[in-house]
């Protein structure tokens, strides 16, 4: 299934995640036709290719549909670009392109940050290029013209390795991004403690301090006046900071300890 | 400065403020007019501060500083549509004779770095006795005109 980076919309689908999922299904659409056309440009019957492409093309329609649920949708697409990609290399006699695009069509695949959708395109093409082309290698070598041995295994390698860095440049974005939204709230959390300091400043602090002033001068009017004043604004900000959403009223007025009214002499 | 006229000062610590014997010309920034009232008053009755002018921002402050010249301005931090160490840092540069003084509400620790590494002489907090205020502003400005 898709990261919790790419699906984090309220249908559990991202912009993002539908953006690639259009981008890997259209892929798997767009080789459609050109597998037909080259297979009959290398004589390979419809007959014998239909049926293939039929499955391929199977597999990207119920990709596309969201009828089906966003769990399996990309394990669909992968199957639907894979069969494609192995198809391309067979109709192509195994011609060294085909090797490459079909490397690359499994690179597509980790677009969709999924370890089963990574799992199967790994999987397939080891089974593609060991299995199937131990059994029948003139199928899936032929065009490469090589006598090196364990081919195969040095394609279904390379795909790995392709697959697997997409895999992990995936895991270090992915960390990027969760420090980088840690970052951002600590960054808010930090600028509403300095808003919340600010408010402090302004309405209780300027207020003391004029109170201390006051009483200094003598102007007890003025004392009066101005700590009555700071008291309001003090009660005030004290609401405002109480009004968090969730919060238990009867823990915030548990005190550890008494309140301290000064000291005592 | 001017000569004393009197001198009904509350105790001042220091050998500055008795001895050189001359007033200083103050220009006072606060936001709160309250206050800025009050220390006025505070101030002037010392004998050793003339408070010349008034100013609840950074702009009305820079005109005020334009006309009268202070020796010190005595200003807070936090000021409608800031600036205040803005206007630290430029009277740095444009008045190096001037002592620049903040009296702020926030901890010394938080901002007095900042206030003196642009340009500020002194950084005290509002709360402090009027004598203690008045002292520091003084040495302060002895020190700034060179006179200790």
């Amino acid at each position: 299934m898709p990261s919790r980076q790419l699906r984090d919309d309220k249908r559990g689908v991202s912009f993002t995640w539908r953006t690639r999922h259009a981008i890997v299904v259209s892929l798997a659409l767009l080789l459609l036709p050109i597998l037909l056309t080259i297979g009959a440009r290398s004589g390979v019957s419809v007959m014998q290719s239909s049926v293939p492409i039929l499955i391929s093309g199977l597999f990207a329609v119920l990709a596309a549909s969201e009828r089906v649920t966003d769990a399996l949708r990309p394990l669909l697409a992968t199957l639907s670009l894979l069969t494609g990609g192995a198809l391309l290399v067979w109709v192509a006699g195994g011609a060294l392109v085909t090797h490459l695009v079909f490397i690359a069509l499994v690179t597509v695949g980790t677009l969709y940050h999924d370890w089963l959708a990574y799992l199967v395109s790994v999987s397939y093409i080891w089974l593609f290029y060991v299995i199937l082309g131990g059994a029948d290698p003139a199928a899936i070598f032929a065009g490469l013209a090589t006598e090196t041995p364990y081919i195969g295994v040095v394609i279904a390698a390379t795909a790995t390795i392709c697959a697997t860095t997409g895999m992990i440049s995936w895991l270090i974005a992915d960390a990027s991004q969760q420090r980088r939204t840690e970052l951002e709230t600590a960054l808010a959390k930090a600028a509403e403690r300095q808003h919340q300091a600010m408010e402090i400043h302004d309405n209780v602090v300027q207020g003391l301090a004029t109170v201390v002033y006051a009483l200094e001068a003598g102007d007890e009017q003025l004392a009066n006046e101005t700590a009555g004043e700071t008291l309001e604004n003090a009660k005030d900000l004290i609401g405002r900071l109480l009004m968090v959403e969730g919060a238990d009223l009867s823990d915030l007025l548990d005190r550890s300890q008494p309140a301290q009214e000064g000291d005592e002499q | 400065m001017k000569p004393i006229v009197q001198d009904n000062s509350p105790e001042v610590s220091g050998k500055s403020v008795h001895d050189n014997a001359e007033v200083v010309e103050l220009i006072l920034i606060d936001d709160a007019a309250d206050l800025r009232g009050i220390l006025r008053r505070l101030m002037e009755r010392s004998g050793l501060i003339r408070v010349v002018g008034e100013a609840n921002g950074a702009e009305e402050a820079s005109q005020l500083i334009n006309a009268h010249e202070p020796d010190v301005i005595l200003l807070d931090l936090a000021m409608p549509g800031g600036g205040a160490l803005e206007l630290i840092e430029r009277l740095r540069i444009e008045r190096q004779g001037m002592t620049i003084i903040v009296l702020s509400g926030y901890p010394t620790s938080t901002t007095a770095h900042e206030c003196i590494e642009r340009g500020a002489d002194r950084y005290l907090e509002k709360g402090k006795p009027t004598s203690k205020l008045i002292s520091e502003i003084l040495e302060a400005h002895s020190i700034r005109k060179g006179l200790l």
